[in-house]
C-alpha cells in the first residue's frame, strides 16, 4: 500500500509543476451555523474553470494570482470572494429556495450532489417524517414522495404495512424494498423497531437503476434510513421528548337501525323477534322493554329496550394511548438515547411496549476513522390472537355492548352461561380467552472503518449484525359451561366446552453482512471521475420452534407437558449466503455533465449449484442544461434545469420469504395429516412443485426525466417516467389439478410496469415576512400490463380473487356475479323474483391503485408551524369480505334497504317462459329481507355486490407547533431550545358513498394479492395528541 | 461511558473477525453449496414403504366427509335448524366451486399413486406397484361419476402437459379394467415388499384380499354400466370369475385402520360424532326425515344406528327437512345427528363396505351377469347392513307396535324379521326389474351415511329411489344435480380443454342413461 501510495504522491507533484503559474487555493465552505457545506460549487470568476467541495465542505482549485472566487451552492445565497493569503473560509447564508436538497445519500452511502444522479432519489428529513410522532417511521412517509405507496393493511397495536416503490415487478414474489440501515440492508420489519427520533434522514431510491449496486433486492428500490450520529454543531445536546397520542375508531361500516333480532319470517314475510339470535332479521324496533337471551339460573330474566343504541357496537372499541417518552444524549461523534414506546390498542386489553436504545461513536485516527453502533429494541406484547369483530356483527344494534364487559363474573348476564346470544360468544369472552404474550428482542450492531488512502482514495469496509430472537406463548382459556347451561337451557353455545391449549415459541434468526469497498474521486482537468469496486457478503440463518397441547390438564398451568393426546411440534430451519462483486465509474464533466456505469455479480446459494452466479449492469447520465447552456444560465425566470436518464438491468432471486427462498430446488414431502400413527410413517408430496433448473430473474428498467426550478427556486418541479420490462420471473404458476399439482415453480411470465412521477415544490408560495406558506405535492400514475404467462396459460391466480391475466393490469379481480342476459341485467326467476349465482366467475376491475396524490401544505407564523399531510389513491377497486358477513347478520345498512320488503331487483329481467328475457317490472322478492340478503345464491355469494372503488381522499397527519422563542429559553439558562405541539394522524377519510364498509387500504395481506378485507380486519382508527420536546 | 467503548471496540472486533472470517470463508467451493432442505424430506429420500400408507389414509378420509353433500341431497342428511341455509347446494344452482374437493382430492391421490408406482417400479417392489395401479382405478372411478369426461391420459404430468386434455368418461372406464387387472397381476407375481404389512392399511399385505377389491371394484365399475352397450361385459365378468377369489362381503370389507388411537381417531367418527375432547363434531348434518321417517315406517331398527338420539329430547329421534328455513325447533340439540353404527373412535374406516360388495354381487345375480340364488344374495346382502351397523330389534322401539318386543334380538335376527315384512321395498318380487328395485332400495338404506356417491350413482342409472327435493325457495323448479361443475381452476388454467356449457342437471355422465 505504502509503495503505490509515494507513486501517486509523484504523480500529483509533477501535475502542480505544469500549472507553475497558477496558485492553489484551498478552503472550507460552511453555513451560518459553521457545519460544513458539501458539494457546493466553487469557480473562478469570469472563466469556466470551476470545482466542487467534497462532503466535507473541503475544497481545492487552481486559480490565476489575483482572481475573485464564487462560491455557490443549493439553497445557499451565491457570494464571491477574494482569497487571501491562507485557507478560505467561507460562510454561505441559507437562501430563500432551501428545499432543493443539497446532498443525497446513494448506493453504499456514497454521498453525491442530486445533479450528478441520472435517476429519481427522494430525501426526507427526521423532522418532515416525524412532524405527527408516528410510532412506526413509515407511517410518516405516507403522502410525502412520489412513487412511493404504503398501505396500513390492518390496526392494531403492530403496524402491518406494505410497502411498494413505483408498483410491482414479480407478479407472485416479494415487491417491496430492500431497507438499509446506515449501509447496512437489513429486513424490511425492522422499520416497526426503530425509533423514529432516532433516524436524521431517509433516502428513498426508487429505481432499480439506484440500487443497482445493492444487488437482488434491491430491484424494488431502497429505503436508506440513516441514524444520528450525533451533534451537528459539535457541542452536547441533551433532548427529552414527549408524544402521548389517543387511539379511536374513526369509523364502522354502515349499519341498519331499524331491525332487531331475529331470523325467520312470519307468513306476511315480516321479521320474527328472536331473543336469542345472533342474526338481525326480526322486527322493527319499538322502543319497548322486551326479554333478551333465556333466563339465569337463579331465574332472573335478561332485558333489553327494543331500540337502536348508536354506540352499542363501537363502544366496545376503547380509546388506545400511544406514549412516547425519549431521552438523547448527542455529543460531537456521538449519540446516545434511549425510547419507550407503550402502545394500548383500540382493543382492550392489547398492548404492545418497545424500548429502544441505540448507542453510535466515531473517531478519527488520522487517515483512518471509525464509526460504530449498536441497538437494542425490545417489544412485549400481550394480543388477541382471535379477531371479536365478527361477534361485533352478530351483536343486534339494540345491545349495548359494553354490558357485556365482565364475563368473567358467574353470575351476570356477560357470563358465557347466560350471554343472551346462543350461537356467537360474547367477543368480550372472544378477545380475552385466546391471547399471544411474547418478547422479541432486536440486537442490530455494526462497524464501519474507513482509510483514506490517499486524498482521492478511500477504502472502507462495514460489517453488521442483525440478532432478533421472538419468543411466544399463545394460550387458550378453558371454559367449561354450567349444568345448567349444558342440561337445562340447552345454549347451542354450551355446546362445546372449551380446553385449554398452548402453543410455545421461537423465533431466531440473524444476519451478517460485510462489504468491502474501494472508491476513489479525482479530478482530470474539467473531468472528474468517481469509481469504486466492492465486495459484499450476506448470511441469513433462521430457526424456528413451536411446540403446542391442546386439553390441558391443569386449566391455567399453560405449559406444553401439562397435556393429554400428541403434542404438536414444528421445527424450521434455514441459511442462505449471497456473495456480490460489483462495481461503478462515474465521469463528470465541468460539472454539469455525467455518465454512471455500474455492474454486479452475484453467487446466491438458493439457485441450482451449477449456475448460481448472475451479472448486470447499469448506465445512467444527466445533464445541467441550466449551467451547461448560457442562455438559461442567464435566464432570470428558469434557475436550474436538468435531465436525466437511465438504463438498467437487475437480477433478483425471487425464491419467496419462506425461509428466505431456501430449498426451492428439489421436491419436498410433508408428513400427512395424523401421522405418523405409531410407528407407521406416512409422508406426501407437496402440491406445490418445486424446480431445479431455476435462474434467477431480470428486471429491465428504463426512466428518464427532467427537473426545473424557476424563479430563484421558488418553484421546483421534478418529472421522472419509468419503464420496467419483467421477464422471465420467479414465480408459481397456478396450474390445472389434473396434472397432480395446484402449482409449479418456473421462470415464466413477462409483464411491463410504468408510471410517470410527478413531484412539486412551492417554496414559498406566500412569504410575508414572519408568515410563510410553502407547499409540496405529488403525483404518481401507474400502470402495467401482462404480456404473457407460461406456455399458453394466459391467468395466474395470486389469491384473493386477484388474477394475472395476459392483456390486462396486474391485477384483476375475478369475482362471482348474478346470472345475466346478454345486455347486462340480472335474471331472476318469473315465480321467486329472486336471482341466481352465475356458476362461473367473471373478471372485474384491477386491484393496485393507478394514480396516487400527496399533498404538503405548510405554514409558518414565527414560533407557530402547521403542516398538513394530505393523499389519495384511486383508480382500483376493492372488494369487501366484511359485506357478506354483515349481510349474513343483518347488521349492514345494505341489508335494511328495502326495509326488508319485497321488492323488484333493480336492473332485473326474467324468462318468460319462452326463453325471451323481458323487463322486470312487476315480480317481488319472495322476501325482501331475510330469505334474500341472508342466502347466499341471492346476495351474498355475489361478490360483485361487494366490489366498490377503493379510491380516497385521507387527511393523514396535521400538526402544529409551537417553538418557544429564544428570548425566553435564555432566561432559564439550561433550556436551550423548546417545542410544543398538537397532531393528529388518520383524521378524516373521504370515501365513495358505494364504499359502506371501511378503509380500502385494509387487506388481509401483507402481499401482492391485495383489496380484500375481511371480518377479522378491525375498523380504521384515528389518532390525535400532543407533544413536547425540550432541548438542554 | 469508558467502559462502554472498550465494550464496542471488543464487539466490532468481533464483527469484523465474523466478517473476515466468511470473507474466507467464501473461497472454498463449498460455501454456496448450503441449499440442502433440513426441514423437509425430498424426492430422492421418499420410498413407497414410506408415503403409501399416507395415501390410502387419503383415499379412505375422502369416505368420512367429500361426499356430505351428496348424504343431503340423497336424502340421508339434512340441516340442522342452528345453522342458515347454504342456499347455492340447497338451490342446486351450484357453482363452479361447488364440491371441488373430489376433483382436487383425487387428482392429488392419483398423482401421489403414480409417484409411488413409478418408484416402485425402479425397485422391483410388485406389492406396492400393484396396490397404486388398482388405487389409481379406485379413484379414478369416482371422478368419472361425478365429473364424466376429465383428464386422464394426458394428466399428471406437468412437465410434457401442462394443460392437460380430457379423455372421454367411458374411455377412462374402459382404461381402468385393465389397470385393476395389471395391478392384481403385479400383487400375485409379488415378494413380500419391505414393511408392506404395515404400510398396507388396509389389508396389511395378504393378496387374497387385493384380488376379491380388485374383483369387487371392476364388478362396481361394470354395474354402474348396466345402462350402456359399449361394454363387453359378460367377458368381464367371465375373467373376474375365472379369476376365482370372489369379492368382498359376508364380514370382508376394505376396511383401513392405521393405527387409530382417541386422539387421532376414525375420520368419519371425529368428523359427524365427537371429538376427541368429547364435544360434538358435526352439529349441522342431521337426519333427513324423509329417510327418518321412511325407516321407522317400515320398523328398519338401522335407524337407530345410523342417526343418534337428540341431544335435548333423549330417546327421540328427531328429523329436518332439506332446504328448510333454521328454526329452534329442529336446531341442532333437538334434532339427530349421524349414528354410531358407523365407527367408533378407533374403528376401522371403510374404503369400500362389505354392505356396498354384497348388493353389487346381488344386482349382478338378479341380472344374470352372475349365477346362483338372487334372493338368497339379496336376504344376504341386507343383513349383511344390519351386521355391519350392529342394528337390533330392542323394547325402546314403539313406534308401531308399542307393547311387542321385550326381547333383544341379534343383528340377524332383527334382519330377518325385518325382510319377512311384505312392503314392496323388502319383499322379493318375482320380475327381474321389480327384483332390481328392490335390491336399489335396500342397498339406498344400507347405503346410508355410508356411500352416498354410490347412492348417487343409483339414483341417476336405476331412479328408483326419489329422494325429496330441496324445499328452499331459491331451488325454483331445479332437479337433483346429475353431476358436479368443473372447478374454476380448470376454465382458468386449462381454458381450451375444460369443456365449455356443461349443465348440472342435463350434461349427463356416460352411464346415465
Amino acid at each position: 500500500m505504502r509503495k503505490f501510495a509515494s507513486l501517486l504522491t509523484v504523480l500529483m507533484l509533477l501535475c502542480t509543476f505544469a500549472f507553475a503559474q497558477t496558485r492553489t487555493v484551498k478552503g472550507t465552505i460552511r453555513d451560518d451555523k459553521g457545519e460544513p457545506i458539501p458539494f457546493a460549487t466553487i469557480a473562478e470568476a469570469g472563466t469556466k474553470n470551476a470545482t466542487t467541495a467534497d462532503a466535507a465542505g473541503s475544497f481545492s482549485i487552481k486559480v490565476k494570482e489575483g482572481s475573485k472566487l464564487t462560491i455557490s451552492a443549493t439553497g445557499f445565497n451565491t457570494t464571491t470572494q477574494t482569497p487571501g493569503a491562507g485557507d478560505l473560509q467561507v460562510s454561505l447564508i441559507r437562501g430563500s429556495g432551501d428545499l432543493q436538497e443539497v446532498v443525497v445519500t446513494t448506493a453504499l452511502g456514497v454521498k453525491k450532489q442530486p445533479r450528478e444522479l441520472g435517476y429519481s432519489v427522494a430525501k426526507i428529513t427526521s423532522k418532515e417524517a416525524n412532524v405527527a410522532n408516528p410510532v412506526n417511521i413509515q407511517n410518516g412517509l405516507t403522502g410525502k414522495v412520489s412513487g412511493l405507496n404504503i398501505a396500513t393493511t390492518n390496526n392494531g397495536v403492530f403496524a402491518n404495512t406494505r410497502i411498494t416503490l413505483r408498483g410491482i415487478r414479480s407478479l407472485t414474489g416479494n415487491n417491496q424494498p430492500l431497507l438499509v440501515l446506515d449501509g447496512s440492508p437489513v429486513e424490511l420489519s425492522m422499520l416497526n423497531r426503530l425509533n423514529p427520533n432516532d433516524v436524521d434522514d431517509i433516502t428513498i431510491l426508487k429505481g432499480a437503476s439506484a440500487a443497482a449496486l445493492y444487488g437482488p433486492d434491491g430491484v424494488n428500490g431502497v429505503i436508506f434510513v440513516k441514524t444520528k450520529r450525533g451533534s451537528k454543531s459539535g457541542s452536547p445536546v441533551v433532548t427529552v421528548s414527549n408524544s402521548t397520542q389517543f387511539e379511536s375508531v374513526l369509523f364502522l361500516p354502515d349499519f341498519q337501525t331499524r331491525f332487531g333480532s331475529g331470523s325467520s319470517v312470519d307468513a306476511s314475510g315480516n321479521g320474527v323477534y328472536d331473543p336469542f339470535e345472533n342474526q338481525q332479521y326480526g322486527d322493527e324496533f319499538d322502543g319497548q322493554v322486551r326479554e333478551i337471551g333465556r333466563p339465569l339460573e337463579n331465574g332472573s330474566k335478561q332485558y333489553e329496550t327494543y331500540a337502536y343504541k348508536k354506540n352499542g357496537r363501537r363502544n366496545f372499541f376503547e380509546t388506545g394511548v400511544t406514549m412516547q417518552n425519549d431521552i438523547s444524549y448527542s455529543a460531537k461523534n456521538f449519540y446516545l438515547s434511549a425510547q419507550d414506546a407503550d402502545i394500548k390498542g383500540t382493543l382492550g386489553g392489547d398492548k404492545n411496549r418497545r424500548s429502544t436504545f441505540r448507542f453510535s461513536s466515531g473517531n478519527e485516527y488520522g487517515r483512518f476513522k471509525t464509526n460504530y453502533s449498536i441497538s437494542y429494541t425490545r417489544q412485549q406484547y400481550n394480543v388477541a390472537t382471535v379477531s371479536p369483530y365478527w361477534e361485533v356483527f352478530n351483536t343486534s344494534g339494540h345491545i349495548d355492548l359494553t354490558k357485556y364487559k365482565n364475563w368473567r363474573v358467574d353470575s351476570s348476564d356477560a357470563s358465557p352461561n347466560h350471554y343472551f346470544n346462543e350461537y356467537y360468544q360474547n367477543p368480550y369472552f372472544i378477545k380475552d380467552k385466546d391471547r399471544s404474550t411474547g418478547v422479541n428482542d432486536d440486537i442490530f450492531a455494526q462497524v464501519e472503518l474507513s482509510y483514506k488512502v490517499t486524498d482521492w482514495l478511500n477504502l472502507t469496509y462495514r460489517a453488521s449484525t442483525t440478532m432478533k430472537n421472538e419468543e411466544y406463548k399463545n394460550t387458550r382459556e378453558a371454559f367449561t359451561f354450567s349444568n345448567y347451561a349444558h342440561n337445562v337451557s340447552h345454549k347451542t353455545n354450551a355446546a362445546n366446552d372449551i380446553k385449554a391449549g398452548v402453543n410455545d415459541g421461537e423465533f431466531k434468526s440473524n444476519r451478517i453482512t460485510s462489504d468491502l469497498f474501494i472508491s476513489g474521486q479525482k479530478d482530470f482537468g474539467a473531468f472528474s471521475v468517481d469509481a469504486l469496486v466492492g465486495h459484499s457478503f450476506r448470511q441469513d440463518k433462521t430457526k424456528s420452534v413451536d411446540i403446542s397441547g391442546n386439553n390441558l390438564i391443569i386449566p391455567t398451568l399453560f405449559n406444553v407437558s401439562n397435556r393429554t393426546g400428541e403434542a404438536g411440534a414444528f421445527e424450521g430451519n434455514s441459511k442462505t449466503r449471497l456473495i456480490g462483486a460489483f462495481g461503478k465509474v462515474s465521469v463528470g464533466y465541468k460539472n454539469w455533465a455525467f455518465i454512471e456505469f455500474t455492474g454486479r455479480n452475484d453467487w446466491d446459494s438458493r439457485l441450482p449449484q451449477d449456475n448460481l452466479s448472475f451479472f448486470y449492469p447499469g448506465a445512467s447520465a444527466s445533464v445541467v442544461l441550466s449551467d451547461a447552456i448560457a442562455a438559461i444560465k442567464n435566464s432570470q425566470v428558469i434557475s436550474y434545469l436538468k435531465i436525466r436518464g437511465s438504463v438498467s438491468k437487475s437480477g433478483n432471486v425471487n425464491l419467496g420469504t419462506v425461509n428466505n427462498g431456501a430449498y426451492r430446488l428439489e421436491q419436498t414431502y410433508g408428513v400427512a395429516a395424523g401421522f405418523p400413527y405409531g410407528n407407521l410413517p406416512g409422508f406426501q408430496g407437496s402440491q406445490s412443485v418445486n424446480n431445479p433448473t431455476i435462474k434467477p430473474e431480470f428486471v429491465n428498467s428504463k426512466e428518464a426525466g427532467f427537473e426545473v426550478s424557476f424563479l430563484r427556486n421558488r418553484i421546483n418541479l421534478e418529472v421522472t417516467g419509468y419503464l420496467q420490462s419483467n421477464t422471465n420471473q420467479i414465480l408459481n404458476i397456478q396450474t390445472s389439478r389434473a396434472t397432480g399439482f395446484t402449482d409449479a415453480l418456473v421462470n415464466a411470465a413477462d409483464f411491463d410496469n410504468k408510471g410517470v412521477e410527478f413531484d412539486l415544490r412551492l417554496t414559498p408560495v406566500i412569504d410575508l415576512g414572519d408568515f410563510r406558506f410553502n407547499f409540496k405535492g405529488n403525483l404518481s400514475l401507474m400502470d402495467s400490463k401482462i404480456n404473457a404467462v407460461y406456455q399458453g396459460l394466459d391467468e395466474i391466480g395470486i389469491g384473493n380473487g386477484n388474477f394475472a391475466i395476459v392483456g390486462h393490469p396486474a391485477f384483476m379481480f375475478k369475482l362471482t356475479d348474478y346470472k345475466r342476459d346478454p345486455e347486462g341485467r340480472i335474471i331472476v326467476d318469473r315465480i321467486t323474483g329472486y336471482p341466481s349465482l352465475d356458476p362461473n366467475v367473471k373478471m372485474f376491475g384491477n386491484t393496485m391503485p393507478t394514480t396516487i396524490i400527496g399533498l404538503n401544505p405548510t405554514f409558518s407564523w414565527k414560533g407557530l408551524a402547521l403542516s398538513v399531510t394530505a393523499d389519495y389513491r384511486g383508480g382500483h377497486q376493492v372488494y369487501h369480505g366484511i359485506g357478506p358477513d354483515m349481510d349474513f347478520t343483518g347488521s349492514s345498512k345494505r341489508s335494511g334497504t328495502n326495509g326488508r320488503q319485497k321488492f323488484i331487483v333493480p336492473n332485473s329481467v326474467y324468462d318468460d317462459g319462452t326463453g325471451k328475457y323481458v323487463v322486470n317490472t312487476d315480480v317481488l322478492t319472495a322476501n325482501g329481507g331475510y330469505g334474500f340478503y341472508e342466502a347466499t345464491n341471492t346476495n351474498r355469494g355475489v361478490q360483485s355486490n361487494y366490489l366498490t372503488s377503493a379510491a380516497a381522499w385521507k387527511i393523514r397527519e396535521i400538526a402544529l407547533s409551537y417553538d418557544l422563542p429564544a428570548s425566553i429559553l435564555k432566561k432559564t439558562k439550561v433550556i436551550k431550545n423548546a417545542s410544543v405541539g398538537i397532531n393528529g394522524r388518520n383524521l378524516f377519510t373521504f370515501l365513495p358513498e358505494s364504499n359502506m364498509w371501511t378503509d380500502p387500504e385494509f387487506s388481509n395481506t401483507t402481499g401482492n394479492a391485495l383489496g380484500f378485507n375481511n371480518n377479522t380486519i378491525l375498523p380504521p382508527n384515528r389518532l390525535y395528541g400532543f407533544n413536547v420536546v425540550l432541548g438542554f | 461511558m469508558k467502559i462502554k467503548l472498550i465494550e464496542m471496540n471488543k464487539l466490532s472486533l468481533s464483527i469484523i473477525a465474523a466478517g473476515f472470517a466468511v470473507l474466507l470463508g467464501s473461497c472454498k467451493k463449498s460455501f454456496l453449496d448450503i441449499n440442502n432442505d433440513p426441514n423437509r424430506p425430498t424426492e430422492t429420500s421418499i420410498t413407497p414403504d414410506l408415503a403409501l400408507a399416507a395415501q390410502l389414509n387419503n383415499s379412505v378420509a375422502r369416505n368420512a366427509t367429500a361426499y356430505d353433500f351428496l348424504q343431503r341431497y340423497m336424502g340421508y342428511w339434512s340441516a340442522s335448524g342452528t345453522y342458515s341455509r347454504a342456499t347455492v347446494e340447497m338451490s342446486y344452482n351450484i357453482t363452479n366451486d361447488f364440491g371441488t374437493g373430489i376433483w382436487n382430492g383425487i387428482y392429488y391421490s392419483v398423482s401421489q399413486y403414480k409417484s409411488i408406482e413409478k418408484k416402485s417400479n425402479e425397485l422391483g417392489w410388485k406389492f406396492y406397484e400393484g396396490i397404486s395401479k388398482i388405487m389409481q382405478a379406485h379413484e379414478m372411478g369416482v371422478l368419472v361419476d361425478v365429473y364424466g369426461n376429465v383428464p386422464y391420459s394426458k394428466a399428471f404430468d406437468l412437465i410434457g402437459n401442462i394443460r392437460p386434455a380430457y379423455d372421454n368418461g367411458e374411455d377412462v372406464y374402459k382404461a381402468l379394467i385393465p389397470l385393476i387387472d395389471e395391478g392384481l397381476a403385479l400383487i400375485k407375481a409379488a415378494d413380500v415388499d419391505k414393511n408392506i404389512a404395515s404400510q398396507d392399511i388396509i389389508f396389511k399385505g395378504v393378496k387374497a384380499d387385493w384380488a376379491k377389491f380388485a374383483n369387487t371394484l371392476k364388478l362396481r365399475l361394470l354395474i354402474h354400466t348396466s345402462k350402456t352397450t359399449t361394454f363387453d361385459r359378460a367377458a368381464e365378468i367371465a375373467k373376474i370369475v375365472a379369476e376365482g377369489s370372489g369379492f368382498l362381503g359376508d364380514g370382508k370389507g376394505a376396511m383401513s385402520n392405521p393405527g387409530y388411537t382417541e386422539d387421532k381417531g376414525n375420520p368419519f367418527y371425529r368428523s359427524h360424532l365427537f371429538l376427541s375432547n368429547g364435544n360434538e363434531a358435526d352439529n349441522y348434518n342431521r337426519a333427513n326425515n324423509f329417510s327418518l321417517n321412511l325407516m321407522k315406517s317400515l320398523e328398519d331398527f338401522r335407524y337407530k344406528r345410523v342417526y343418534r338420539v337428540a341431544k335435548a329430547l333423549p330417546k327421540e329421534f328427531r328429523g329436518t327437512d332439506y332446504g328448510a328455513n333454521p328454526s329452534d325447533d329442529v336446531n341442532a340439540d333437538r334434532t339427530s345427528g349421524p349414528g354410531y353404527g358407523f365407527a367408533t373412535s378407533t374403528s376401522s374406516m371403510w374404503l369400500l363396505t362389505s354392505v356396498e360388495a354384497n348388493f353389487l354381487v346381488a344386482e349382478a345375480t338378479a341380472r344374470g351377469w352372475l349365477t346362483g340364488d338372487a334372493q338368497a344374495v339379496y336376504k344376504k346382502a341386507v343383513k349383511e347392513s344390519f351386521v355391519f351397523l350392529k342394528a337390533i330389534r330392542d323394547t325402546i322401539f314403539k313406534v308401531n307396535e308399542p307393547t311387542k318386543d321385550s326381547v333383544v334380538f341379534t343383528p340377524e335376527q332383527t334382519a330377518d324379521i325385518y325382510l319377512a315384512n311384505p312392503d314392496s321395498r323388502i319383499a322379493w318380487p318375482a320380475t327381474q326389474e321389480a327384483q332390481i328395485a328392490v335390491i336399489a332400495w335396500q342397498k339406498y338404506f344400507a347405503l346410508n351415511g355410508i356411500q352416498a356417491n354410490e347412492t348417487w350413482v343409483d339414483y341417476r342409472r336405476l331412479g328408483v329411489v326419489q329422494p325429496p327435493l330441496s324445499i328452499a325457495p331459491e331451488r325454483g323448479t331445479n332437479p337433483i344435480p346429475r353431476r358436479l361443475l368443473y372447478p374454476s381452476t380448470e376454465y382458468q388454467y386449462n381454458k381450451e380443454n375444460a369443456p365449455s356449457g356443461i349443465n348440472q342437471f342435463t350434461s349427463k355422465i356416460f352411464w346415465d342413461k
